[in-house]
Parts: C-alpha cells; sequence; structure tokens
C-alpha cells in the first residue's frame, strides 16, 4: 500500500453525478485517505462490513477503498456499482439471472473492472460478452465455467480482449476447437487457461493453442479426449509451470515422453485417472522435470514400481506434494519414497493397498515436516501409525482417516498431545468413541472435524468439543444416532463460527436442537436429512436466527410441511440451495417459496406427493429466471406443459430427472 | 565514518541503475546516480560541482523549530529524502504541517527503526511506544506518517488504529473517534440491510 495515496484522492468529495457531499465530523479527526489506510489493515469481511455503519466519513472511506465485491442479487447492482466507484474485481457467481442486458449494464458502470466472475451464468450470451470486453479495457480474467450458454461465439467476443491474461472455459461443453482457437490467436498474453471438460476440442485445438500463447503457465486440459499429439505441442510452452490432465485416456506413456524434455519451469503435474500411464511414463515424467513440486498421479495403474519410486530422488530438493491414490503399495514402498524426497509436505496414500503400521513409521521417520497426510480407506492401520505420526510429524495439519476402522482413542490421544496444529481430521466410518472426542478437544485450532458414521458418539463427546473447539467451522455428525439436542446447545454455545453442519440421520434431534442451533450467525450450510421429528417450527427458528443460511437440505423431513417453507420464504432471504424432496408441502407453500426467496437457484423436488401438477406449474413459473438447477421426478416430464420446460430451459435452468421409487424411511 | 556510510549508500543504488535491470522509481534517486557516474567518470571544475550529501538534516516544524538528524534516519520519509537528494541540498527541510512534538515523536521512531539490529523484532517495542501515546497524538503521527510518506510509520500507526477498533462494534467506534452517527434512520436501516442481504464480503 503506497503512502502516495493523497495524490490520488479528489480534492472535494463529490458523487458521480457531480453534487458536493457534506463534510462530517469524522474528516475533522482523520482524513479519509487515513480511514482508507486504516481500513486496508482490517482483514475481516464482517469488521469491514460494520465499518460502514460508523459514519458517512467511514462510507466514503469504505466505497473509495473496495476494490472487489460479490453481489448476491441483480437487483442492487446498479446502486452498488455507483457507490463503489473503484471495483477492479467482481463476482457475479451468485447472483441470478445475469444475462446480457445485466452484465452490459454492469461493464458501463464499471469500467476499471479487471476480474470478472460469471460462473454458472447460463444466460450469458455473446452480446453481453461483447459489451463487457468493449466497457473494460483492463479486463484481465474472466472466468466463465460451467455457463451452458457459451460456445464459440462466446469465445470469438471475449478473443476481443487482448489483454485478457486468465481464461476459465470449464465445462462450457459447446466450445470446440474453432472457439479455441478465436481464443489462443485473440490473446497472445494469455497464461491461465482452463478447459477441462470441453470434450469437443482436440488435438488440433491444442496445437494452434501452444503455438499462438507461448506466454502460458497454467493449463488444465482435464477430460478431453486429447491424444499424445496434444503433449507434443505443449511440450513446446517454455513457461508451463501447472499442467492438469485428469482423466485424460487417449494419453500414454509415449505422450508423457514427449513432456519430459528437461523443463526447469514445470511445478506441477495432475496425471490421475489417466488409465493408459504406466510407471514408465511417471519415470520419465519425474527425469525430464526436475524442479517437479507436485505430482498427482492418483488411480493410474494399481503396481507401484520400485524403479519409479527411487527415480523420484531426481525431485528431491523440489517435491513436497505427492499423491498416489488407489495404488498397490509393497513393504518397501513408502521407504523408498521417505528415501527420495525428505522434503515432503502432503503425502496422498487414499484407497492405497497393502500399507502397513510399519510402512507409515518408515516414511514418517523421515518425512518430518508433513503436514497433510491422507489414509483414508487404508483399512490394516491401528493405533501404532499414529503413534508413529505423532512422535515424528509435530507439523501435522490435516490427516484423513476415513475408514480406518482400527484406530482408537489411544492413538488420537497421543496425535491430540503431539501435533497441536491439527486443523482437519476425518474419522468416517472409524468408530471412535466419546473418549477420543475429549482428547482431539485439546486441539484447540481444529476447524474441520469428521466424525460420519461413528455410531458411538454421544453427546459427552460433543460437549468435550463444543468447550475448546472455538475455531471450528466444519462439523459433520451423519449418522451420528446418539447425538441428541444437548449435544448440539454444546456445540452452539462453543462453537460460534461454525459454517457447515452435516445432522442427517440424527433421529433424536428435534425442534429443541434446531432452536438451539438458531444462535449460530455463520452457519451456511446445513444438512437435516431424515430428521422426522423436526417440524415447521424448528425451521422457522433457524431461518430467523442463523443469518448465512445459503444451503438447506430437508430431505425425508416427513414434519416440515409448508409453514417451514414460509418461514423460509420471508426469513431465509440468501438461500441458494434447498433440497425439500418428500417433504409434505403443498403447492402453495412451494409457490410462495420459489416466488419469494431472489437468490435460490438451487432446488430438489422429488416426490412432493401433495403437490399438484398446477402446484407444480405455478411455482416453477414463479421461479423462472432464477433456477439454474432442479431436480424432479421423471414422471413429471410428461405430465407439465411443455412451454413451461421450453421457458425454464431459455431461461438457462438444467432439469435432472430421476426415477425414484416412493419409499417412506424411518 | 558516517559520510562514508551515506556515500555508499547511494553508490549502491547508482550499481543497480546502471545494469539497468529495472527503471529508478524515484527521479531523485537518477539524479543522485547521474551524480555519481558523473563524478567518477570525469573531471569536475570546482565551481559546478554539486554540493556533497550532508551528514545530518536539518528539520523545521510547524512552529520553525529545528531538529538535527542523521541522513539515514531521516531517509525514511520520502519527502525527506526527496529534499536531500534531489541536490538543491534544500536544508533545513521544512515540515510545515508537522508539529514539533509529532515530529520529535516521528524521530524516535526512525531513530529505533534504524537502530534495530538485522532480523530484530520490533513489534512490542512498536505497541508499547504507540500505546503510550493519548489518542490526539497518535491520530496526528498517523497524520504526520501520511504527509511525510514514510511507510514504516505509516503502516505501524495505521495497523495499531486498526487493530483497537476491529473487535469493536459500531457505537464503540464512533465513542473512540467521538463523533455522532450522522446518518438518517432510513439510511441506517438500507445500510443494515445491504450488509445482509445486498453483497458478500
Amino acid at each position: 500500500m503506497s503512502a502516495n495515496r493523497s495524490t490520488e484522492l479528489p480534492t472535494e468529495m463529490r458523487t458521480r453525478d457531480g453534487r458536493m457531499l457534506p463534510s462530517d465530523a469524522i474528516t475533522t479527526v482523520l482524513s479519509v485517505d487515513l480511514l482508507i489506510q486504516i481500513l486496508d489493515r482490517i482483514r475481516d469481511p464482517r469488521d469491514r462490513k460494520s465499518w460502514r455503519l460508523v459514519s458517512r466519513g467511514f462510507l466514503r472511506a469504505e466505497s473509495l477503498h473496495r476494490r472487489e465485491l460479490r453481489p448476491l442479487r441483480r437487483e442492487t447492482l446498479p446502486a452498488l456499482l455507483r457507490r463503489y466507484v473503484a471495483l477492479e474485481r467482481l463476482d457475479l457467481s451468485a447472483c441470478p439471472s445475469i444475462d446480457d442486458a445485466c452484465l452490459a449494464a454492469v461493464a458501463a458502470a464499471a469500467e476499471g473492472l479487471k476480474v470478472v466472475c460469471l460462473a454458472r451464468a447460463n444466460r450469458l450470451g455473446w452480446r453481453g460478452l461483447e459489451a463487457l470486453v468493449a466497457a473494460c479495457p483492463r479486463l484481465d480474467t474472466v472466468d466463465l465455467s460451467h455457463s451452458v450458454g457459451v460456445g464459440d461465439r462466446e469465445a470469438a467476443a471475449l478473443a476481443e480482449a487482448k489483454g485478457l491474461r486468465e481464461i476459465r472455459l470449464d465445462k462450457c461443453l459447446a466450445i470446440t476447437d474453432v472457439g479455441l482457437a478465436k481464443v489462443a490467436v485473440g490473446c497472445p498474453g494469455l497464461e491461465r487457461l482452463g478447459i477441462k471438460w470441453c470434450l469437443e476440442i482436440s488435438d488440433i485445438g491444442i496445437e494452434l493453442l501452444a503455438k499462438k500463447c507461448p506466454e502460458i503457465k497454467f493449463l488444465d486440459i482435464s477430460y478431453l479426449k486429447v491424444t499424445n499429439e496434444s503433449l507434443r505441442s505443449i511440450s513446446s510452452l517454455e513457461k508451463l509451470e501447472d499442467l492438469y490432465m485428469v482423466g485424460c485416456s487417449f494419453v500414454d506413456d509415449e505422450g508423457l515422453q514427449l513432456l519430459s524434455n528437461g523443463s526447469k519451469s514445470l511445478q506441477c503435474i495432475d496425471v490421475s485417472r489417466c488409465d493408459n500411464v504406466s510407471s514408465r511414463g511417471l519415470t520419465s515424467l519425474v527425469e525430464g522435470n526436475q524442479c517437479l513440486q507436485k505430482i498427482n498421479a492418483g488411480d493410474c495403474f494399481p503396481d507401484l514400481e520400485s524403479s519409479f519410486l527411487s527415480k523420484l530422488s531426481c525431485v528431491k530438493n523440489t517435491l513436497t506434494v505427492l499423491k498416489l491414490d488407489g495404488f498397490q503399495v509393497s513393504s518397501s514402498s513408502l521407504r523408498v519414497i521417505g528415501g527420495s524426497c525428505k522434503n515432503l509436505v502432503e503425502i496422498g496414500l487414499s484407497k492405497c493397498t497393502g500399507v502397513t503400521d510399519e510402512s507409515i513409521s518408515e516414511l514418517v521417520a523421515i518425512c518430518v515436516d508433513l503436514r497433510t497426510v491422507d489414509l483414508t480407506c487404508c483399512h490394516h492401520l491401528t493405533d501404532n501409525a499414529l503413534y508413529s505420526i505423532a512422535d515424528n510429524c509435530k507439523r501435522v495439519e490435516s490427516l484423513l482417516l476415513e475408514s480406518c476402522s482400527l484406530i482408537t482413542e489411544k492413538g488420537l490421544e497421543r496425535i491430540a498431545t503431539c501435533c497441536s496444529n491439527l486443523k482437519e481430521i476425518d474419522l468416517t466410518d472409524c468408530g471412535v468413541n466419546d473418549t477420543a472426542l475429549k482428547f482431539l478437544s485439546a486441539c484447540s485450532e481444529l476447524t474441520t472435524l469428521k466424525l460420519g458414521l461413528c455410531s458411538d458418539i454421544s453427546d459427552n463427546g460433543l460437549a468435550h468439543i463444543g468447550s475448546n473447539c472455538g475455531e471450528l467451522l466444519e462439523l459433520d455428525l451423519y449418522r451420528c444416532g446418539r447425538v441428541t439436542d444437548e449435544g448440539l446447545a454444546a456445540i452452539a454455545s462453543g462453537c460460534k463460527r461454525l459454517r457447515r453442519l452435516n445432522l442427517c440421520y440424527c433421529t433424536q434431534i428435534t425442534d429443541n436442537g434446531l432452536n438451539n442451533l438458531s444462535c449460530l450467525e455463520e452457519l451456511s450450510d446445513i444438512e437435516l436429512r431424515g430428521l422426522a421429528r423436526i417440524t415447521s417450527s424448528g425451521i422457522t427458528a433457524v431461518a430467523i436466527g442463523c443469518k448465512s443460511l445459503v444451503e438447506l437440505d430437508l430431505k425425508r423431513c416427513y414434519s416440515v410441511d409448508d409453514a417451514g417453507l414460509w418461514a423460509l420464504a420471508r426469513y431465509a432471504l440468501n438461500l441458494r440451495q434447498l433440497t425439500i424432496s418428500y417433504c409434505p408441502v403443498t403447492g402453495l407453500g412451494l409457490c410462495n417459496l420459489l416466488g419469494s426467496l431472489r437468490c435460490l437457484q438451487d432446488v430438489k423436488l422429488v416426490h412432493l406427493s401433495w403437490v399438484s401438477i398446477e402446484g407444480f406449474e405455478l411455482a416453477l413459473r414463479a421461479s423462472c429466471g432464477k433456477l439454474k438447477k432442479l431436480k424432479l421426478l421423471s414422471g413429471l416430464r410428461d405430465v407439465l406443459s411443455s412451454e413451461l420446460l421450453q421457458m425454464l430451459q431459455t431461461h438457462g435452468c438444467r432439469i435432472r430427472w430421476v426415477n425414484k421409487p416412493l419409499v417412506f424411511k424411518g | 565514518m558516517d559520510m562514508e556510510d551515506d556515500t555508499v549508500q547511494v553508490r549502491e543504488n547508482s550499481a543497480e541503475d546502471t545494469e539497468m535491470l529495472e527503471l529508478p522509481k524515484d527521479p531523485a534517486e537518477v539524479k543522485a546516480s547521474e551524480f555519481i557516474k558523473g563524478e567518477s567518470s570525469k573531471e569536475i571544475p570546482v565551481e559546478s560541482q554539486q554540493p556533497e550529501l550532508p551528514e545530518n538534516v536539518v528539520l523545521q516544524s510547524l512552529e520553525k523549530e529545528e531538529f538535527i538528524i542523521k541522513l539515514a534516519v531521516g531517509q525514511q520519509s520520502e519527502i525527506i529524502k526527496n529534499a536531500i537528494l534531489d541536490g538543491r541540498g534544500e536544508n533545513p527541510v521544512p515540515l510545515l504541517n508537522v508539529s514539533a512534538p509529532i515530529l520529535a515523536k516521528a524521530i524516535e521512531f526512525w531513530k529505533r527503526h534504524i537502530d534495530a539490529a538485522e532480523g530484530e523484532d520490533l513489534t512490542e517495542w512498536d505497541k508499547a511506544f504507540l500505546g503510550d501515546l493519548s489518542q490526539e497524538v497518535l491520530f496526528e503521527l498517523a497524520a504526520a506518517a501520511n504527509y511525510m510518506e514514510s511507510k514504516s510509520l505509516l503502516d505501524c500507526t495505521c495497523k495499531f488504529i486498526a487493530d483497537i477498533i476491529k473487535e469493536m462494534k459500531v457505537e464503540e467506534v464512533r465513542d473512540y473517534f467521538g463523533i455522532e452517527c450522522d446518518f438518517t434512520e432510513e439510511e441506517e436501516r438500507k445500510m443494515r440491510e445491504d450488509n445482509a442481504w445486498a453483497f458478500e464480503q
């Protein structure tokens, strides 16, 4: 932050239409200039929001200071853009109904934009993009991932922005080699490109890209049907640092050989799920790129040959992340890995067979700097493995132990004592008990705790967590059937920053539990599947109190009816994703909900047996323009009017039809 | 001794410039390097020789009170650095927006930072130094740091104030600054609504 700010501000405060702003109290104490300097050192977005409320001077400072914005609704956009005149980064992915007219208006109002995120803008087309490019000369980065309307014509419009350095077109299924060519020719300075899942793209497009855009540093061609020829083209990119090619099944060892030309620039490579790649290809990759820092070779081939593992010593100075999910590991493999790469910070052995306590202890004895250890589904591991990790890797922050069912609270006690930096631990399906939680509660930095399928967990364990883990952000209690309202009370009183909570099938929870949760203002994602005892009154409490509610799953909550939907429609104004499949709601409640909630974009409405055909027609019409994803029973496809379905499609809504039998569970 | 240190400092700058790795950001530095190059590459008659860099700098506050400090101490402020290095040798450097007691505090801060050992962590000292000041002096010091373009002092004072107010509620912030709320009820309501519904972060 330069100290020369005062030269950039106007000497008089004027609004955009030229009115003089009144001077106010705060400027006699501190100039707006200084206020901006102070605001710059306030990091927490909530603190910045309350800053605006202090006085006019503070509001003005904030208006001049703000460089990035993530609006939630289309209606308030014009006012926001008038106030924030210095915006550089705009994220419109949360706004429903962004279309060409809207984008054109936004661009005209915010000419200084450099970074624009338009992910999932299903209604956007080339006209809007043309307007954006024409109005914002400093445009640097555009993200159009998952926008179904984006195809070659849109790519051509985007290519007019010569200065673009980063473009994301992931999952823009309509993009072909033609569109890619337009972008490559139009933006020679391109440094970062994502074309994951753009299945129409072939070797020809990649070849042209590599010729025209020599500055590329980041390239994601995952899941494309490209062959070794594309890798030949890519190998000519001298500045390439990160290459993601997950699931490229048409690429094999010959292709990887082409990428191994002694490059000093390649740092990160992801070839996971490339079925035709073997040890030979990986070996040549490592020999040919000796500055690699991250390798992800998960799920490629089953046998991890020692020849490859010992070749890892070529990158021993730089390699920090190694992911080898799904491999068959021999007793010496991990020792060889440890010997080859002392500096590992992250190791991924998810779903690897043959991982034993001894091999883990050999690995961690050498790789003492490990921070992330993924041992998901390494079923044979016992507490001894945890002892080794705890004794050697004091800096461990993330420990993934899903399905390691032989571990007990003793191993976790050692981990909790030795690894005070522990932030994330996944104990899904491990069968841990309350004593384990007592030990884990000593980790006061814990942010993510997953206890799915641990049916021995009860309120006592949660009380321990609530007492010390004040930083907890995510708690997963999927099918922890012994948890009751008391446990929720303990969590709600101690973990005030909680954002995500999964209580699916914790069938003892009642409305009281939900009342307890209503004090958590940061709670944004709640999953309550199969809770037959909760009623609309509990939902009302949550809707009123959990002000940040964005995602709610109420599938199979057989006692939640229209009253619950009314409460959500009235209070949960930022709700974006909702599942009410199998709930006893009627057309009236549904219609009100879909009509009122302006942000609701993703709804699952399977087996709403009390909603009539007319009810669906009215409700879905009321939501038109906002919905982006909809899940309905396939039987409805024949009875809903084709006019409605057409309208939904034109407005950018993708419908998933499912065929599920009507079965009541629980 | 000091003279050698100061001229060495300037020569190092010129070495960077002659390599032309990047354009010098400060026009004053360009002039200094040209001066040095000129010195070493040709004989200059005594009359047209530019004044050598002084060992000490004299700063003049609002009340015309004078403070004498070493060059290295004063260079932590861009305004002072420019005034000396642009060759006009403006001495004393007039700092008409800064009153004497505030200037004294700024000098104290700069001195401590220049005297710090390599890699010494001064955060505790900074906190204690600023914590001792009254609120009025603290704000004036921040304003002075801004005016004198002293990045280290500005950074320190603003962070200190930011840390104080970030924990406070809106009303408490108003009390701290001694100001009233000047929004109408309607405006305040609209803004709270915006905070909740209009945008994230």
